[in-house]
């Protein structure tokens, strides 16, 4: 019982740790409008075009 | 004793003096240089002596730029060093789990500086971020939690990110120390019956004093150097109430352009570093010695 709630605490641990870095991903999956237009836990339609753009744009 | 005839091995140890010389001596004595002069333009020097050092060990932005920086640099230490045991203590000790615990530890410590400062903005934003829509929904707080507008939600930001950012080295560096200790301690405390808080305060903690030395010190110094995270995240504010120690260097430096002041302030900082680092170290050190008697 109390290696279960060590592990509990631990996984706790690790989502607090995993949120941000989650989040971030979340963010660059989006386009712009999206993100700041509707609030969502994860892409509705991910698009990889953020991705393509910071590897074409030359400026 | 003889004394050698042949003294050439000294030339071995040139190159690492002039290494030394280069990386830290010639730039220390350029600020040094800079702390005693007033620069008005490209060859125009006018020696002051110590006015800048007096001008700013009476400036009321570095006192309060001290007090804030000593408030924050403790904080993260009393957060950080007993998250990090608790951590280290709840981890797996065999089998796949430890390899798993280790690679979501190591996650927040491979993220560029300014990268963590980019994260957090976005996770605690109001409108879009996860933390600043989660707080806000729970309806818990008086007004709505935004960095960019209240102290004390900047500081929450501030110590939560720096708590995000470093307590896994605690945690890994601890986790090395309980790994350590041989399971000849642990039978032994099973023999005579000692309950798991005996086991912790009389053998885990003890052997632990190594990695929780560089532990402490590692995190001290570099949570007084804090510059980075914050300067993307708050970038000082909101006003001044998060310009610590080096971010107030910086303005001073390159947006006021005060040359003299802030060589002079740099070689203040660093005393005040390397005082206290001496002082952790000498602590730490002296307890140890207490204890073998």
């Amino acid at each position: 019982m109390k290696i279960q709630k060590r592990t509990i605490a631990l996984c706790i641990y690790f989502g607090f740790l995993i949120l941000p870095i989650y989040w971030m991903l979340n963010m660059s999956l989006r386009t712009n409008a999206d993100i700041l237009g509707n609030f969502a836990l994860y892409p509705a339609d991910m698009t990889f075009h953020n991705y393509v753009h910071i590897f074409t744009d030359h400026t | 004793m003889e004394k050698w005839q042949n003294n050439k091995a000294w030339f071995l140890v040139l190159p690492a003096f002039v290494i030394v010389a280069f990386s830290a001596f010639i730039p220390l004595m350029t600020v040094v240089n800079y702390s005693i002069q007033d620069i008005f333009g490209p060859g125009e020097a006018i020696y002051v002596g110590t006015e800048w050092f007096e001008e700013m060990l009476s400036n009321y932005r570095l006192h309060d730029a001290l007090w804030r920086q000593f408030l924050f640099s403790g904080l993260v230490l009393l957060i950080e060093i007993p998250l990090g045991i608790l951590i280290a203590l709840a981890m797996p000790k065999r089998g796949w789990g430890v390899s798993a615990c280790l690679v979501i530890l190591a996650m927040p410590l491979v993220i560029p500086w300014n990268v963590i400062g980019t994260i957090w903005i976005i996770f605690t934003r109001p409108d879009i971020g996860l933390f600043g829509v989660g707080i806000n929904s729970l309806n818990i707080l008086s007004d709505t939690f935004d960095h960019t507008a209240r102290p004390l939600y900047a500081w929450i930001t501030v110590l939560v990110m720096e708590v995000w950012h470093w307590t896994p080295l605690v945690a890994l560096l601890c986790y090395a120390g309980l790994r350590a200790i041989p399971e000849a301690y642990y039978q032994a405390a099973r023999i005579d019956g000692a309950s798991s808080w005996a086991t912790f305060f009389y053998i885990q903690l003890p052997k632990m004093r190594g990695v929780l030395t560089i532990a402490v010190l590692l995190r001290w110094m570099d949570s007084f150097l804090i510059y980075s995270e914050i300067f993307t995240l708050t970038g000082g504010g909101p006003g001044n109430t998060t310009t610590f120690l080096s971010i107030y260097l910086v303005k001073l430096a390159t947006m006021q352009f005060d040359l003299g002041p802030a060589a002079a302030f740099s070689l203040i900082f660093f005393v005040i570093v390397l005082f206290f680092s001496f002082l952790f170290y000498q602590a730490l050190l002296n307890g140890e010695k207490g204890e073998k008697i």
